[in-house]
Order: C-alpha cells, then sequence, then structure tokens
C-alpha cells in the first residue's frame, strides 16, 4: 500500500520535472498573460464571428443575443487588461527583478513573495485548461455552425401535449393572428386551446420534413424546434402532413429538408391534432431564424 | 487513481495547489470516455450510422448553445468580483456582516440583492468573498441563494409563471434552505471546507475555537492578501485594469468548470432520451426527483430555467417544479464543478446533498399537503 503510494508520488514529481522545459516557459508569468489576453480576445471575437454571420440563433433565443452582444464586449476589454500586466513584467524584467512579480507590486516582502507564489499557481493555465479554454472555439471552428435538426430527434419526441401552458402571451398572439401568418407552434398552440380548424383556414407553414413517427394517413411530420432560451431547453413541435394528389410522394421527400406547406386541415378525426392536407409543397432554404419563440 | 488515500490528500493539503492536478487528469479522461459514448450510441444500427456525424453535430450545437448563453453571466459574475477584489476590504465586509450568526446567515441569503450574480457568477464571487473575511456560512447562504434571491431570475420567474405559488414558493424556499444549510455550516471550522487558497481568512469573529499552530501561518497568509490585494494604494497601475485582469483570471478559472458541465450536460441531452426521464415522473415523491435530477443534468442558467419549467408545468406537480426552480440554481453539473475550485471535495458533496434533502422534502410536502 505504502509501496503503492510512494510510488504514485514519485510517478508525479516525475511527471512533473519531466514537463520541466514546456512547463516551464508555459509558467512563465509573460506566457501566462499573453496566453489568457489571448483565450479572452479569442473567445470574444469567437462569439462575434457567430453575431456577424448570422448563426447566433442557432443557439440562442434571439431575446438574450443582447447579452452576447455584452459578452464580447467584456471578454474583449477583460482580454486587453492583459497587455498592462504584460507591460508590468517588461518593466520589471528591465528593474532586474528575478522573479516578476505579477500583481505589480515592487519591493515585495518574503510573505509577499510565498503569497504571489501559491496565487500565480492558483491561477496557473496548465495545458488542461488551455485545451477546455480552447474548446468552444476549436469545436466551433472545426464542426460547422447547424442548428438542431432530424439528428436531434432521436432522443426526443415531437410535443404536441405539455405545451399549452408555454407563455400565456403566445397563445394570445396566435388568436390574434392571421391563419396565413400563424407558425407551426400558433397552430399546435390553437389545437390545445380546443380550437377546431374552420374550412376557410389556410395554413402557410415552414418547417424540416421529419419522416419517422409520421401518423397513418400523413406522409410527414412538418417540423420545427422551439427555444426558451437556448438549444438546450429545444422542444419539437409537428403538424402531420399529407399530400394532395399530383404532389411529388412521398419518396421524393428528403428527411430535414425544409419546405413550405400551404394546405388545408382534415377533418379532426378525435386526434388533437388534425392532419394538414398539403395542396402546395416547395423546398425553401433554412429559414435565418430556424426555431420558433414562444 | 487512487484519490481517496490519505496520503496524497495530505500533499495536496501541504502544498495547497495539487488539488487542480488530480481532478483535472479526470476531467480530461471523462470527457474523452464521454467523446466515445456519443458516437459509440450512435453507431448501433446501420440505419443509425448515417446520424453519427449528424448526432455530433447535435452536440457541439447544444454544447455551444450551454456556453454562448452563460459566457455573459460569467463574464459578468468575474468582472463583479474583480472589482470586489481591488475595492472592498476586509473592514467592510466586517462591518456589514452582523455577527450573530442568525443574522449572518439571513444576510447571506440576502445578499444576492447586492450582488446580482447568476450560479456561473456567484462562484466566484463567492470565492472572492471568502478572500476579504466573510464569514463561512454567510458565504454558504449566498452561494446557495444568490441565484434565486436576486432581481434579474425574480423577473424571469414572474415573467413565466406570473404571481402565483410558484414565484413566491421558489423565493421563500431558497431563502429557507439556504438559511438553514449556511446555518449547519457554521458549526464547522473554515479550514475543514475551504481549499486552502479561497482560505486566506482570520479565523474570524464567529470561529474562536479556531486557534491552533497554523494560527501564525494563517495570519501572515490573511496579511499578505490583502496587502497583495490593495493595487489601488500601491500607484502601480490603475485600479479598473487590476480588477479586470482578476476577473479574467476568475473568468478562466471557472470557464473550464463551465466548458466540462456543458459538455456532460450536452452529452446527456444528446445521448440519454428525454421520455425516459418523463414517463417516471407522475407520482408526488418519484417526480420531484425526477425534476430535480433534470436541473441537475440540464445545468441550465437560473435567469433563464423558469422558462423551461414552465414547459413541464402541465405534466408535473407543483412541488417538482419547486425542485426544479429551487434545486436547479443551487446545485447542478456546472456548478457542482465549479465548487471544486473554493471548496475542499468533501464539502462540495455536502453542499449538494443537504440542499438536495431539504429540497426534497419541501417538494414531497408540498405535493402531498398542499398539492396545488
Amino acid at each position: 500500500m505504502t509501496g503503492r503510494l510512494e510510488r504514485d508520488r514519485t510517478g508525479e514529481e516525475v511527471s512533473q520535472d519531466s514537463a520541466t522545459i514546456t512547463g516551464r516557459l508555459l509558467r512563465l508569468p509573460k506566457v501566462q498573460a499573453a496566453l489568457k489576453g489571448l483565450l479572452l480576445l479569442g473567445l470574444g471575437i469567437f462569439l462575434f464571428t457567430r453575431i456577424t454571420s448570422g448563426t447566433l440563433n442557432y443557439y440562442i433565443s434571439q431575446r438574450f443575443d443582447w447579452l452576447t452582444v455584452a459578452a464580447v464586449l467584456g471578454l474583449i476589454v477583460v482580454g486587453l487588461s492583459y497587455r498592462y500586466l504584460l507591460q508590468e513584467a517588461e518593466d520589471s524584467d528591465a528593474s532586474d527583478d528575478p522573479t516578476p512579480d505579477v500583481s505589480g507590486e515592487a519591493g515585495s516582502t518574503a510573505a509577499g513573495d510565498s503569497h504571489q507564489l501559491s496565487h500565480d499557481h492558483s491561477h496557473t493555465l496548465g495545458w488542461s485548461g488551455l485545451v477546455l479554454i480552447s474548446l468552444p472555439i476549436v469545436l466551433g471552428l472545426l464542426v460547422p455552425p447547424r442548428p438542431l435538426g432530424v439528428a436531434a430527434l432521436q432522443n426526443r419526441e415531437i410535443s404536441g401535449g405539455g405545451l399549452d401552458s408555454v407563455l400565456p402571451a403566445a397563445v394570445g398572439s396566435s388568436v390574434v393572428r392571421e391563419s396565413s401568418e400563424r407558425t407551426i407552434l400558433d397552430w399546435i398552440l390553437a389545437f390545445h386551446q380546443g380550437e377546431r380548424p374552420a374550412e376557410t383556414d389556410t395554413a402557410d407553414v415552414v418547417g424540416f420534413v421529419y419522416l419517422d413517427d409520421a401518423e397513418d394517413e400523413a406522409a410527414f411530420t412538418l417540423t420545427r424546434f422551439v427555444v426558451g432560451c437556448c438549444a438546450a431547453d429545444a422542444m419539437a413541435v409537428g403538424l402531420p402532413v399529407s399530400l394532395a394528389a399530383g404532389l411529388p410522394s412521398e419518396e421524393a421527400l428528403e428527411e430535414g429538408q425544409w419546405v413550405r406547406v400551404v394546405g388545408q386541415f382534415a377533418a379532426s378525426t378525435g386526434n388533437d391534432i388534425p392532419v394538414l392536407v398539403a395542396e402546395q409543397l416547395e423546398a425553401v432554404p433554412e429559414p435565418n431564424q430556424p426555431y420558433l419563440y414562444p | 487513481m487512487n484519490q481517496t488515500s490519505p496520503l496524497p490528500q495530505a500533499a495536496a493539503e501541504r502544498t495547497g495547489n495539487r488539488w487542480f492536478g488530480r481532478p483535472r487528469w479526470g476531467v480530461a479522461a471523462f470527457l474523452v470516455f464521454a467523446l466515445l459514448v456519443v458516437l459509440a450510441s450512435s453507431i448501433n444500427t446501420p440505419q443509425a450510422r448515417f446520424f453519427a456525424a449528424e448526432r455530433f453535430q447535435t452536440f457541439v450545437t447544444i454544447f455551444l448553445s450551454l456556453f454562448i448563453e452563460a459566457a455573459p453571466f460569467l463574464i459578468a459574475g468575474s468582472v463583479v468580483s474583480g472589482f470586489i477584489a481591488v475595492y472592498v476590504n476586509q473592514g467592510m465586509v466586517e462591518r456589514y456582516i452582523p455577527n450573530h450568526p442568525l443574522l449572518a446567515a439571513l444576510a447571506g441569503a440576502g445578499l444576492g440583492f447586492v450582488f446580482p450574480v447568476c450560479e456561473c457568477g456567484v462562484v466566484p464571487v463567492t470565492r472572492r468573498l471568502y478572500g476579504k473575511g466573510l464569514p463561512l456560512p454567510v458565504g454558504i447562504a449566498f452561494l446557495l441563494a444568490a441565484p434565486v434571491i436576486n432581481p434579474v431570475v425574480i423577473f424571469s420567474t414572474y415573467a413565466a409563471f406570473g404571481w402565483g405559488p410558484v414565484l413566491w414558493g421558489r423565493v421563500v424556499f431558497s431563502m429557507l434552505v439556504a438559511f438553514s444549510v449556511g446555518l449547519i455550516f457554521h458549526l464547522a471550522r473554515p479550514r475543514e471546507i475551504l481549499l486552502p487558497e479561497t482560505l486566506a481568512v482570520s479565523s474570524g469573529h464567529d470561529d474562536s475555537g479556531d486557534h491552533e499552530q497554523c494560527d501564525d501561518h494563517d495570519h501572515s497568509h490573511d496579511h499578505d492578501h490583502s496587502h497583495d490585494h490593495s493595487h489601488d494604494h500601491g500607484g502601480s497601475g490603475p485600479g479598473v485594469w487590476q480588477a479586470l485582469m482578476m476577473a479574467g483570471d476568475d473568468f478562466l478559472d471557472m470557464g473550464r468548470y463551465l466548458i466540462a458541465g456543458a459538455m456532460l450536460a450536452a452529452v446527456m441531452q444528446t445521448v440519454v432520451p428525454q421520455s425516459t426521464l418523463l414517463t417516471i415522473g407522475q407520482g408526488p415523491i418519484i417526480s420531484v426527483f425526477v425534476m430535480m435530477a433534470l436541473a441537475y443534468i440540464l445545468s441550465v442558467c437560473s435567469t433563464v430555467d423558469a422558462f423551461i419549467a414552465l414547459a413541464f408545468s402541465n405534466a408535473f406537480t407543483t412541488g417538482s417544479l419547486f425542485g426544479f426552480l429551487v434545486f436547479g440554481p443551487m446545485v447542478d453539473i456546472k456548478s457542482s464543478l465549479l465548487f471544486m475550485g473554493v471548496f475542499r471535495r468533501r464539502t462540495v458533496l455536502y453542499l449538494i446533498l443537504l440542499p438536495l434533502a431539504l429540497v426534497a422534502v419541501i417538494g414531497v410536502f408540498w405535493n402531498v399537503q398542499v398539492g396545488v
């Protein structure tokens, strides 16, 4: 037991010592300051590019866009503050101080030095910290930005129930809205309120094609994700769609394809959500706002 | 990987900063494992092989969405913490925090109105306040209550649920739990609770029994800490830059926990079927635990979690909503990882289990006795 512990300890010491060159280089105050500053700036710039490329709303609700703008400003200002630290380090280098004082305090006492050491250590960015912090940037650059789609439906259900409570305000707005302007969410909320489709109601909705789980008489489910604050709480809503004669058959539909469907609802057969009979079906590009907001 | 053995623990205590060397390999191993799980789970059937790449994309989208949603609050919390470090001195903390343990815990639970931070921001602020001599129970109460007891979160809860039992219940129960846990920690000694680098405090008014042989060391530590952080008197630069730099250090310290937590939450969301959790949760007791588990896994920021709870409000009991809205902000995957940057690991366990037990009792009691 003790032998094993001993070995563990020596192993650790060896591993710590073996990293001397790169490790020491990484731990130089100047390198640390530069790395931290660059990381923060990098995160800020990364978020900024997501704003300018219009992909920010793949991740969060547009209600919180301003928060991301604030975060970009904050990250950049905080990142720039390390420039000051770099200058301090250079100054103390010049003043022949063997241990560059990170906190910028000249003539520190012995106690101050020992504290400085521990302070320095606890904030030191090691390799693993470096990797973790840069992970959002790395993953964000390697994997092209995409909104949630069919793959995200693999482990969740298209929700019809439990929705009537989503923001009373949203329910109100769906009643006011013209039927041709209603989104999938509006329709579903309306149906859950007990509204039945009138003969004259024409639905004109946009969503993506989801082939699995479609009910018998429906060809596919026209699906959208509803996002409360960010993609982590996304909830899928969908209307069953059947195809009127003359439209391309089911086989021609590609899963995940964004389509615009114009049509009328079939008479409800006791089912909560009536089937939408598509009279017009066209492929559309992915909308700028892929999610719906309650 | 024998982390429970006493010797490395002791070594960690002595050096005071080795603690970071151990969990980080665990975190790294966990992340690799999590990625493998995501990939492996999607190539079981030939039909699903097509989704392997897409599922990874889903994982990245959810991970980034959590990070992007939380980043503004984390940077705000870090900046507040940085400015506290530079502009709040120990005397101010001691002057305004009452001595009596009951009042102190109560003050801690209400401190969120002074420092409006969410669950990501509260940890660096608490850590900084401990460095300024904040008594232990006050900090614990603040840590648990502040993510709910602050203007932003109360407003978002009001926007979601309006005036009603959910809003005031959330506020009252959060205060109650934070206050109780804070009181419990009044009995503990800071040195047994906090990590050495958090602990920079002369053991304080509430803990007179804590003077041991390490006392001298503690005092000198405390001294140079306050000395070290009062840069605005040193004339070596504007305090604002110092504050911002400390904010940067805090952001990077806490950010790695946020990122690890966001990855875990994203893995869960990509792999575990949502229906699995939800189909269980109808009973008055089990639903409370299901919603608490969901809150823990989702790790959504307390400023916005009311809207998520709203999505469940029809299918779930009100008691279980309290489980989600009271327990979630106090403890979730990412905040329990953040806690590890402030507290000893045993304490982190208590900080998870005590609120868990209290909130479970409250939620079940509400379901059985009130039933609204």
